[in-house]
């Protein structure tokens, strides 16, 4: 062969082998790229599918249930009249373990859920739709601010502030003016204002206002679940009581209540309206003269007298007599199904002698009948006056065309915004002041959600400073010394292998 | 392939790599453990999401020689020419590191005893937590993997995995970009008349996608104890994947030899 058939040859050969190597790595390349696109597809269908189809498997692992719901909730989820929407006018976390939210986007899930369609939740910030919640509530008639829920059933429209759900160490905050989140009460809240808003002809609750009376939310969330609407009424201001009143609330005021709201007062009950009055030491010691005249027709007096208990059975602390366990009177813990009911610097509410006959008072919660009554300030060192005394009354009035009903409370530890809001003892006492209001206006119990008490991760055996320092040396230190000198101690060895 | 996993896992042990990103795993978990004894408890949930936000300074450590020291040193013609399936290597190696990871973690596990020791509590959503976290690790893993496998310099692989993976923890922030993008885009070169709210919803539909990268926002409820099974689904067909573009990555640098 000649050198050029020879060097043709051999670039045919060169050429021949690249387009060997081309077309091999070529279909090598698209086989690669096509396997990645395909697994890509199967990765992205599988994660659809598990999304779809097991969207509702979950296990809820947290202490408190969080994403838990009640057969309460449930029911009433199932049974929605209409269609309600929840709106989170916040932009969704994405961290949510880091914020007040991680109780609050898990069980509004379940809640969606739960509702068959009925129900939806959506995250909007409203700086960025503005127009969107303008649309919510066209009539403005509500002013809706960022990082609250609305919750939206027709034209009814109710604006919940998470920090209005949760449950709050009173002690803390008595203490430390701080708040430490010790339960939450979500699910009583929102299923509450769901009932509420969904619900036909509500039962009307006033509650009279202008005494710098103390705070009464927590009350007002629960009554708004046992289908109650709430209303703030001054009375002074007003002249009347509303017709369509079912129930009056004097809540913890400060100050005594002016002849002609006493006057206004006066014509309800005897035309057959309920009123509850609530006054204890905490609140103020005045006595209240307008209060007591009109409570005084009805056979019942608010004296200024506090009670002290000296049961060992029925006190929180032996240290502090003021604080105690009232007992329920049979009546009402047969009616209830509660024996006991926590009560604090309470006024002795006293059934007068010279009650009449149309009047018919009886006891809900008293002492022991080792208690004392004293004038407030002045301690009973003889405990002469040891005997059992009324923490609570009830008394009703009947003429015949009506019956006028009054409850009489010494104490605020059963409707008080600053005693109610821990866990325990402040949730029963909260439902059992919501018991109080259901008897008088005749309306069935509404099964109470519980509030999810958060668990605390306080160590039961607190270590010593020494223990802390100890623990942190070896934690800081040595272990990591020790699996340093080892790399060290390796790399040399290897090194002088 | 175990052959492969033993000598990968032991090499971590025969130079200092393993040693440092254990002494520096218990470093940091060890301060924010002990920073929390004085306060009389601590949740151990928190200290997981502590370390996830962690976790893109120590997987580049554990990931950066897997297979760049191989290309380096000359012995991946060992690896092509290897009796063994090369994607058994491929796993063998991604086990070998995360197994590494699990070790680390043994940490956490001292923790726990101490706690309990102490009267505090361990509880079912410190168990979800600590899954959350070694799910998260094994995903980072798998970038950090796939980041060794693309260049043959270490320092290199550690960069490209560092940035991946904090990256990672700004996804949202790009969604929220990519939305105002697309809004204002759409909203530019309006040609077909499309509504507003038409707009917003594209918009938000990208940043949907987006964020469903996010493997924080996956586990964002496990780390709080609600154990679903999607945010598993999730990491486990990312670990898949990862690990699969690896190995095709590998596999092409084999064929790629000139004869």
């Amino acid at each position: 062969m000649s050198v050029r058939g020879k060097i043709i040859n051999f670039l045919d050969l060169k050429r021949n082998r690249r387009i060997i190597r081309d077309s091999r790595s070529g279909s090598l390349k698209r086989y690669a790229i096509g396997s990645v696109l395909v697994l890509f597809g199967i990765v992205i269908a599988v994660n659809l599918l598990v999304g779809l189809l097991l969207r509702d498997f979950q296990l809820d692992w947290t202490a408190t249930q969080v994403t838990a719901i009640s057969p309460e909730t449930e029911k009433v989820l199932s049974e929605l009249p209409v269609d309600v929407q929840i709106f989170g006018l916040f932009e969704k976390p994405d961290n949510v373990q880091n914020s007040i939210y991680q109780f609050f986007i898990p069980m509004l899930e379940r809640y969606e859920a739960a509702s068959n369609g009925k129900l939806t939740v959506k995250y909007v910030d409203p700086d960025t739709a503005p127009s969107l919640i303008a649309g919510l509530d066209p009539a403005g008639m509500t002013t809706l601010s960022k990082d609250t829920f609305v919750i939206k059933a027709g034209e009814r429209l109710s604006v919940i502030d998470p920090y209005d759900c949760m449950a709050y160490d009173s002690i803390e905050y008595s203490a430390n003016n701080r708040l430490v989140i010790v339960g939450n009460r979500i699910e009583m809240v929102f299923t509450g204002e769901i009932s509420y808003l969904t619900s036909g002809d509500l039962q009307k609750v006033y509650f009279m206002k202008g005494h710098q009376e103390f705070g009464n939310s927590y009350v007002a969330s629960i009554l708004k679940y046992q289908g109650y609407d709430c209303f703030d009424l001054y009375l002074d201001e007003s002249g009347e009581i509303p017709e369509d009143c079912d129930l009056l609330v004097l809540n913890l005021p400060q100050q005594d209540i002016t002849e002609t709201e006493a006057a206004i007062l006066s014509d309800y009950l005897k035309s057959g309206g309920r009123w509850i009055v609530v006054c204890d030491f905490i609140s103020v010691n005045e006595p209240m003269d307008h209060i007591n005249d009109l409570i005084g027709t009805m056979g019942v007096s608010l004296t200024t007298d506090l009670i002290l208990e000296y049961s060992p059975e029925h006190l929180f602390s032996p240290d502090d007599n003021k604080y105690a366990r009232g007992i329920v009177s049979s009546e009402y813990a047969e009616m209830f199904g509660v024996y006991y009911a926590a009560v604090g610097r309470s006024r002795n509410v006293r059934i007068n002698d010279a009650a009449n006959e149309s009047v018919s008072v009886r006891p809900i919660i008293t002492s022991s009948a080792l208690a004392t009554i004293n004038p407030y300030g002045v301690i009973d060192e003889n405990q002469t006056s040891q005997g059992m005394y009324n923490y609570a009354v009830r008394a009703t009035s009947s003429t015949p065309d009506s019956v006028g009903d009054i409850v009489v409370l010494g104490t605020g530890y059963l409707s008080g915004d600053e005693f109610l809001s821990g866990i325990g003892a402040g949730e029963e006492n909260a439902r059992f002041f919501g018991n109080i209001i259901l008897s008088m206006t005749g309306r069935q119990n509404a099964t109470p959600i519980p509030p999810k008490a958060i668990p605390s991760y306080v160590f039961t055996s607190s270590p010593s400073v020494s223990q802390q320092t100890l623990w942190s040396v070896i934690l800081i230190a040595i272990i990591p010394f020790l699996f340093i000198s080892a790399g060290i101690i390796v790399y040399y060895r290897r090194r002088h292998q | 392939m175990i052959a492969y996993y033993k000598r990968e896992l032991f090499s971590y042990f025969r130079s200092p790599i393993g040693w440092i990103a254990l002494a520096l795993y218990a470093i940091i978990s060890g301060f924010y453990f002990s920073s929390w004894i004085p306060n009389g408890g601590i949740d151990l949930s928190g200290e997981a999401t502590f370390l996830s936000g962690i976790l893109f300074m120590i997987v580049p450590i554990i990931t950066m020689r897997l297979f760049s020291e191989e290309k380096r040193t000359g012995t991946d013609v060992l690896m092509y020419t290897s009796p063994s399936n090369l994607a058994g290597i491929v796993i063998a190696k991604y086990f070998a590191a995360l197994s590494l990871f699990l070790i680390m973690n043994v940490v956490f596990g001292i923790h726990m005893i101490i706690v309990v020791y102490f009267g505090g509590r361990v509880d079912a959503v410190t168990i979800g937590s600590f899954l959350a976290l070694i799910l998260l690790g094994s995903l980072f893993i798998a970038i950090g993997t796939l980041a060794s496998a693309a260049t043959e310099n270490q320092m290199v692989a550690a960069m490209v995995s560092f940035t991946a993976l904090l990256l990672s923890q700004f996804i949202y922030v790009f969604s929220a970009q990519f939305r105002s993008l697309t809004v204002s885009l759409l909203s530019a070169l309006n040609v077909f008349g499309i509504g507003s709210e038409s707009i917003a919803n594209a918009g938000a539909g990208v940043e949907k996608a987006i964020n469903w990268l996010d493997p924080y926002a996956h586990l964002d409820e496990l780390f709080i104890g609600i154990i679903k099974l999607q945010p598993i689904v999730f990491c486990v067909m990312a670990d898949i994947f990862l690990v699969f573009i690896t190995y095709r990555l590998i596999e092409k640098r084999r064929w790629s030899q000139k004869a």
